[in-house]
């Protein structure tokens, strides 16, 4: 057990590296970083000042050692626009983010696991058809539109909920539904799949004709299997949460990181987009590296593979 | 979608010889969703190849006389039924240019994306050793990033525009082929006709392109039919975001993104770009259910 979670480990500070060097290649990609820090009227004389100031006239590999030693120590550099550490703004706007996506998975996984388990154990019924065609739906469509649509319908129509920002109560509601119903869908799906493939396995109908009760036989030995590739969903569905908050903060105005990022890169802010791509990524991969740590609880044998 | 083929006997699933042709016919026949997707996309095609032809009105002549007319069904005049823009401009021309756009980026980034990653696929799966890892874990680090964050990133750092985005959502969207394609060639490795191929003098490119290619063509075109859908939603995103096709140009995601301001005077011009995007998402996704299941039944996506 230890030498996998040290071999994780390794495997999850090689993966935030690789996002450090990622994030940092980002503004070298088209060679110039300051060019798309200034506006189109900066004269050439500014833009090699800038480039002074900034350390970007040293060779690339001393630029990134120097990024890197930074970023370990929490500098990210600053916002050009709010000169402000690029971080702290980062980490002002991550409550509102957390509180979202938080607020998005658990509206999914409460949706998502009794309809998943309902549909695979009633197989053919009004309920599995019902489950099948929102999660084609919710797969297909575009997560703004259907926020747009929520705010016609319950703000400007019923009046019923606040439709943008944050902090009134409720104002929670119409963003999370938003942003959960993708991965409500897709969690579905594959939870469905995956409890068809258990039901009908050897040890299931052992566990049935030693007289289990129907529940235990559910949660002790079916669920338990089948809940696997939930994981593997949920942990990767979080990433695309975790990015998709761009677009539904952008919807509804919420004040939560996608938004900083959005106005970062209208705002041609680059450190500080460069800072939020860095954390959000970090995140995530810490993220999956707990739910590797979850597989190994929920499945021993994945540990030996 | 699943019902359908769950609810049929696992003999006929897995009769994928004797069958092949009858079977996928019947269902097809026997599944109202999956014909009425291809219909909804034969519109969308010939919309968007015909829009120039079909199209009422230039998508860009503007009359402020006409601005924002609601649809013919809500209190609209016959000149324009699905009404008129903050611009005057007419909604339904401006919707036939814009599954232009939306088709031929759907259809270029994941032209780009699948030959990437079927390539990548085959590469790390015929090698395997260090260019496996290697190219795996580069696939790794493609999932651990944010993808609409890094996308809008990168679209930001080289400025929208069409190439740009077909590139972008092309050159970050091979993971997907690459998995299920490296999977197959390793059982495939070992296989006999393989072996005899290769004890026969084939070299390693012979083999991979003459051997392994024709039988990945299928898992990839299934993958490709289901990733068109999320190009399409995607594509419409950033262009809604005001990081893809730029205005005057329609698309579906900028006309929406437009539309924003006029929720509560016409929210008819939110809702139409909203429901294209969505009807032509969910029926190639259908499509593309379907062609995994005539294709290629024990694929797992």
């Amino acid at each position: 057990m230890i030498r996998f979670v040290v071999r994780r480990l390794l495997v999850t500070i090689l993966m935030l590296f690789l996002v450090a060097l990622t994030v940092f290649m980002l503004g070298h990609l088209t060679g110039d970083p300051v060019r798309l820090m200034v506006p189109d009227t900066a004269t050439e004389e500014d833009i090699a000042t800038l480039r002074q100031t900034l350390g970007l006239d040293r060779p690339l590999p001393i630029q990134f050692g120097d990024f890197l030693i930074h970023a370990v120590q929490g500098d990210l550099g600053s916002s050009l626009r709010y000169r402000q550490p690029a971080l702290t703004l980062v980490i002002e706007r991550m409550p509102a983010t957390a509180e979202l996506s938080l607020a998005a998975m658990l509206i999914a996984l409460v949706v998502a696991i009794p309809a998943g388990l309902i549909s695979a154990r009633k197989r053919g019924s009004w309920a599995d058809a019902l489950t099948s065609v929102i999660s084609v739906v919710g797969q297909s469509m575009p997560a703004f539109w259907i926020g747009i649509m929520l705010i016609i319908i319950f703000a400007v129509q019923l009046r019923l909920l606040p439709a943008t920002g944050r902090g009134e109560t409720f104002s929670l509601v119409l963003p999370a539904i938003t942003l959960g119903l993708w991965p409500m869908a897709r969690i579905a799906r594959v939870l469905r799949s995956s409890m068809l493939e258990v039901m009908h396995e050897d040890y299931v109908r052992t566990a049935y004709a030693k007289g289990l009760a129907d529940k235990t036989v559910l949660v002790r030995h079916q669920m338990r299997n089948a809940l696997i590739p939930v994981v593997t969903v949920t942990a990767l569905t979080f990433g695309s949460i975790l990015g998709g908050t761009v677009i539904t903060e952008s919807v509804f105005a919420w004040p939560g990181v996608g938004r900083l990022a959005l106005e970062a890169i209208y705002n041609r802010d680059f450190p500080l987009m460069q800072a939020t791509v860095l954390v959000v990524a970090s995140i995530f991969v810490v993220i999956n590296f707990i739910l590797d740590l979850l597989y190994v609880w929920l499945d021993p044998r994945i540990r030996l593979r | 979608m699943t019902v359908r083929n769950d609810a049929l006997p696992a003999r006929i699933i897995g009769s994928r010889r004797g069958g092949a042709i009858r079977f996928p016919l019947q269902r097809l026949l026997a599944s109202p969703a999956v014909l009425l997707s291809f219909g909804a996309i034969a519109v969308v095609v010939i919309a968007a190849i015909g829009a120039h032809v079909l199209a009422p009105y230039d998508p860009l002549a503007q009359n402020l006389d006409e601005r924002l007319g609601p649809p013919l069904w809500a209190g609209g005049d016959a000149a324009h039924v699905l009404g008129t823009d903050q611009l005057g401009r007419d909604v339904l021309s401006r919707l036939m240019y814009g599954a232009r756009v939306s088709l031929v980026i759907g259809f270029m980034a994941v032209l780009v994306s699948g030959v990437l990653g079927i390539g990548i696929g085959i590469v790390s799966g015929f090698y395997g050793g260090l260019t496996d890892e290697v190219l795996m874990r580069l696939g790794d680090l493609r999932l651990a990033l944010p993808f609409v964050l890094l996308v809008i990133s990168v679209i930001a750092v080289f400025g929208p525009s069409l190439t740009n985005i077909v590139v972008v959502l092309g050159l970050t969207g091979w993971v997907a082929y690459a998995r299920v394609v490296r999977a197959e060639v390793l059982s495939m490795r070992e296989r006999e006709f393989i072996i005899a191929a290769r004890a026969i003098g084939a070299t390693n490119l012979r083999l991979m392109f003459r051997h392994i290619l024709p039988n990945v063509v299928a898992s990839g075109i299934v993958i490709g039919s289901l990733e068109l859908a999320n190009v399409i939603v995607l594509e419409a995103s950033l262009s809604f975001l005001g990081l893809g096709v730029q205005p005057p140009t329609p698309s579906w995601g900028n006309m929406l993104g437009e539309a924003r301001d006029y929720l509560i005077s016409n929210f008819w011009l939110a809702t139409l770009p909203g429901i294209a995007i969505s009807l032509t998402a969910i029926s190639v996704n259908l499509v593309g259910d379907w062609l995994r299941d005539v294709l290629d039944p024990h694929l797992k996506m």
